[in-house]
């Protein structure tokens, strides 16, 4: 009956969430039936299975043996998984990830906070933030090999320039937009400057900081499998490199699997984090 | 059909709007319930009730936006399946569009029929002479406050030249004042350019104000607890507040109302199912 | 407006007092940035050796060499040929995409776990994979492009459609609106400023991509000029390329920030 269908959209809000940001606190997801959520597993396992036939059937019908497929990356990751390059490769790049993660966090929160606070400071620093924010950091690398030498700092260095500069960016922004009531309040109690920074500054910049940790894992991965490839460096990004080299394509798969899903739990623990630690936080 | 004076009336001419029995049901809840009254060609009729019942979802089925589950509407002696012509539409938070100026907004039901540029901007210049938005057709809905954006909206209604207007809760979001005068320049345009006129509101007093007649909503599932004809001549201006007519209109409908709201079991779950009305068009049925 | 974080106290140092305020004081800060860079990077340059670190005033003449000898314009065109075919692919089928999911509510509620899988997905470990299925040279170097920038665009468009405001449909729908109508009046309009913040974001991964892609899809390239570069261990002519690469960066970036913000016009309010 026609006015019920609406035919341009069906609009359903459960759908529209951002799914990349940080869900803070705030939006209760409205009740599913158990009816439709089941629909939705149902319409979901048919569209991955659909898109894994069509894979596997053209990678067979069209493409050279070398290529990766589905049932060939199924049948790999036993013996891949078991494999210690393997897991050496895995444990090197996790380790440089996180390892360059959380030196960023350390040196982007200070580098936020000053500049979000100290106008001063950060006009002069602005310019190179934002320079460097521009720029594709992968175009250092070679530049940063020549220093470093094909080793893993260079692969850490990489990581930490990837990974500092949104969470510098973000930090700062929620410094600059700190509510002058807040300011105003600790300056009509002359409460003291560390006081301020502390207790106001910083937990008023966690849904920023938060925000920047979820942008800069996504980088930083970007970062350690670039160095690893024009580095030649024992890691998930070299494994892939080397066996899509030798053709051992459906080997290269599975490691890209683990990239993928080392991502969406880093991520995933992010909006955990935002979820426990800041149920105040109302996302704008 | 009650009036609390005793004379009787009715719809001037036949009557344009029909609404016939009318039910509307979401699931296992029952909102609407054989709901039934005319409107005549040049009539306006108010629709009050507490919120939540239904006034809102008793709009959209006329101005066939959503289809009732039981009984008829029907406009011209056509059902109404689907937004017919000639119905023009005033919502409660404006429906501007946000990226189109005024002049834009008010063209838009125009735009929609196709008509010739330069006879829809004649008549979108004058619309919006007529609601007083002068100098603002160029001006985006985020610069204009809320009373001149409601104008814009009214204009538009009334781009179409329709013969029924539809307004759902048009004052509600403005400020006391702004209200207070967009109600009395409403009545003066629908004097100069009369149509049959739904006006649904929560508030008593306007809907006597606004209204020729006063159609009742109560109870749960919403019925038709009553129609009142208010009896205030036209034209009316800010004094039909103060006259005895008035009075003893709203005493009545207070007292209908009240009766209503005072049942015991009703009160409980009297919360705002308007929004869960919206929720359940949206997920749809 | 935030103020600068002073202690309670009326404790301005004199430094303070000497400076001027407002529009002045912003000015001299950028250009103090500004200097104590060239500073830092001249002094530094003076100070190590050459495959380290050059100063400046040599980088300039790099760059004037690489200029004069026709490799970085060269590179330039070959780079920025790929981008833009990459970009505009990108960028079309990321809104149609995006418009797509928003209309089809099973579609999209189905694909939803992939496509948050493939936006995680770091696209640079696919560029070998890539090389492998479809070679060196142009149209890959595109295709990576496009990999890139296509997420971004397709997940601003679909967030942007998917998030209408029902009243307005309500609007189009009670005038009698077409389906066309719909979609002319009210879903392209509403949906371009979303579309054009994807475009920022394409506008910034595309860039890495194509630097990425140069790495190793071809000669050709400000990516490629890069590595060979390194291999000569040509410190002063890698920094030069690495700032025209920078400058791109930021005047891209500052075209798409310009270009969102007249599309966004309208939702000051919203």
């Amino acid at each position: 009956m026609a006015g019920e269908r609406m035919n341009a959209l069906t609009l359903n809000r459960r759908g529209g969430r951002a799914r990349n940001s940080p869900d803070a606190g705030g939006a209760a997801p409205e009740a599913e039936s158990r009816r439709e959520r089941v629909q939705v597993l149902l319409a979901r396992i048919i569209a991955g299975l659909a898109l894994l036939v069509i894979w596997q059937v053209c990678a067979v019908t069209f493409a050279p043996s070398y290529i990766a497929r589905p049932i060939g990356i199924l049948a790999q990751i036993p013996s891949v998984v078991g494999s210690e390059q393997f897991l050496s490769a895995t444990g090197s790049t996790l380790l440089a990830v996180i390892e360059g993660l959380a030196i960023a966090i350390v040196l982007g929160t200070a580098a936020g906070l000053v500049m979000g606070r100290l106008r001063d400071i950060d006009r002069a620093l602005r310019l190179y933030v934002d320079s460097f924010y521009a720029m594709p950091i992968v175009a250092l690398v070679p530049l940063l090999t020549v220093w470093f030498g094909y080793s893993p700092t260079a692969r850490l260095v990489v990581v930490v320039m990837e990974a500092v500069l949104p969470v510098a960016f973000s930090v700062a922004e929620g410094g600059r937009t700190l509510a002058t009531e807040f300011t105003d309040v600790a300056r009509a109690y002359r409460a003291p400057w560390w006081r301020v920074w502390l207790g106001i500054a910083l937990p008023a910049s966690m849904p920023y900081l938060l925000s920047g940790v979820d942008l800069a894992i996504g980088r930083a991965l970007v970062g350690a499998v670039v160095a690893e490839f024009i580095a030649s460096l024992n890691g998930l990004g070299y494994f892939i490199l080397f066996n899509v080299r030798s053709f051992h394509e459906d080997a290269a798969m599975v490691a890209l699997i683990v990239l993928v899903v080392f991502a969406l739990v880093l991520r995933g623990l992010v909006t955990l984090t935002v979820r426990r630690a800041l149920p105040w936080y109302r996302a704008r | 059909m009650t009036d609390p004076a005793g004379s009787t009336a009715g719809p001037a001419g036949a009557p344009l709007i029909r609404v016939d029995r009318l039910t509307k049901t979401y699931g296992p809840r029952t909102v609407l319930s054989d709901v039934t009254f005319d409107v005549g060609p040049s009539e306006i009729v108010s629709i009050v009730g507490p919120s939540g019942c239904g006034k809102t979802t008793l709009l959209r089925c006329i101005a066939g936006l959503t289809a009732p589950n039981g009984g008829t509407v029907s406009i011209s002696g056509r059902t109404v399946t689907e937004p017919p012509e000639g119905v023009g539409v005033v919502f409660q938070h404006f429906g501007l569009f946000p990226w189109k100026t005024v002049f834009g907004n008010v063209a838009f039901g125009l735009t929609v029929l196709g008509m010739e540029r330069r006879e829809a901007a004649r008549r979108v210049h004058e619309l919006i002479a007529m609601v007083g938005l002068d100098g603002f057709e160029n001006s985006y809905p985020y610069q204009l406050s809320g009373g001149m954006q409601q104008r814009a909206g009214l204009a538009r209604a009334l781009a179409i030249d329709p013969t029924v207007l539809v307004m759902d809760e048009p004052f509600a979001s403005l400020d006391a004042q702004t209200r207070d005068l967009l109600q009395l320049e409403m009545l003066r345009i629908l004097e100069h350019r009369p149509a049959a006129t739904i006006f649904v509101t929560h508030s008593i007093d306007e809907a006597v104000l606004m209204g020729d007649r006063i159609v009742i909503l109560a109870g749960r599932p919403s019925h038709v607890a009553d129609i009142v004809d208010v009896g205030i001549p036209h034209p009316r201006g800010r004094e039909a507040v103060d006259s005895e007519r008035f009075r003893v209109v709203r005493d009545y409908l207070w007292s209908v109302v009240m009766k209503d709201q005072a049942v015991p079991g009703t009160t409980r779950d009297r919360g705002d199912s308007e929004s869960a009305d919206r929720h359940h068009e949206r997920t749809g049925e | 407006m935030t103020q600068a974080l002073q202690a309670p106290a009326a404790d301005r140092s004199g430094f303070r007092r000497l400076v001027p305020r407002g529009r002045w004081r912003a000015a001299l800060g950028y250009a103090a940035g500004l200097v104590a860079g060239a500073v830092v990077w001249q002094v530094v340059g003076l100070n190590s050796a050459s495959f380290v670190f050059v100063p400046l005033t040599s980088t300039m003449s790099s760059l004037g060499g690489l200029i004069s000898d026709g490799s970085l314009p060269s590179a330039l065109a070959s780079s920025f040929s790929v981008y833009a075919v990459g970009e505009v692919a990108a960028i079309v089928t990321g809104a149609l995409v995006g418009l797509l999911f928003a209309r089809q509510m099973i579609l999209r509620r189905a694909f939803e776990p992939y496509l948050v899988a493939l936006y995680a997905t770091p696209m640079v470990a696919l560029i070998p994979f890539l090389l492998a299925l479809i070679g060196y040279g142009f149209w890959p170097k595109v295709v990576v492009v496009s990999l890139f920038a296509f997420f971004p665009v397709e997940f601003s468009t679909q967030r942007g459609a998917q998030s209408i405001a029902p009243e307005l449909l309500d609007v189009a729908r009670a005038f009698r609106t077409s389906e066309r109508g719909i979609w002319r009046h009210v879903v392209v309009p509403y949906t371009l400023p979303y579309l054009m913040t994807g475009v920022r974001q394409a506008l910034a991964r595309g860039l890495v991509g194509m630097i990425a892609g140069e790495f190793f899809l071809s000669a050709g390239g400000l990516g490629s000029l890069l590595i060979t570069q390194s291999e000569q261990f040509d410190t002063g002519a890698m920094l030069a390329v690495t700032f025209v690469i920078t400058l791109t960066g930021v005047l891209l970036m500052a075209a798409g920030r310009l270009v969102e913000r007249r599309f966004a016009r309208w939702r000051v309010s919203a």
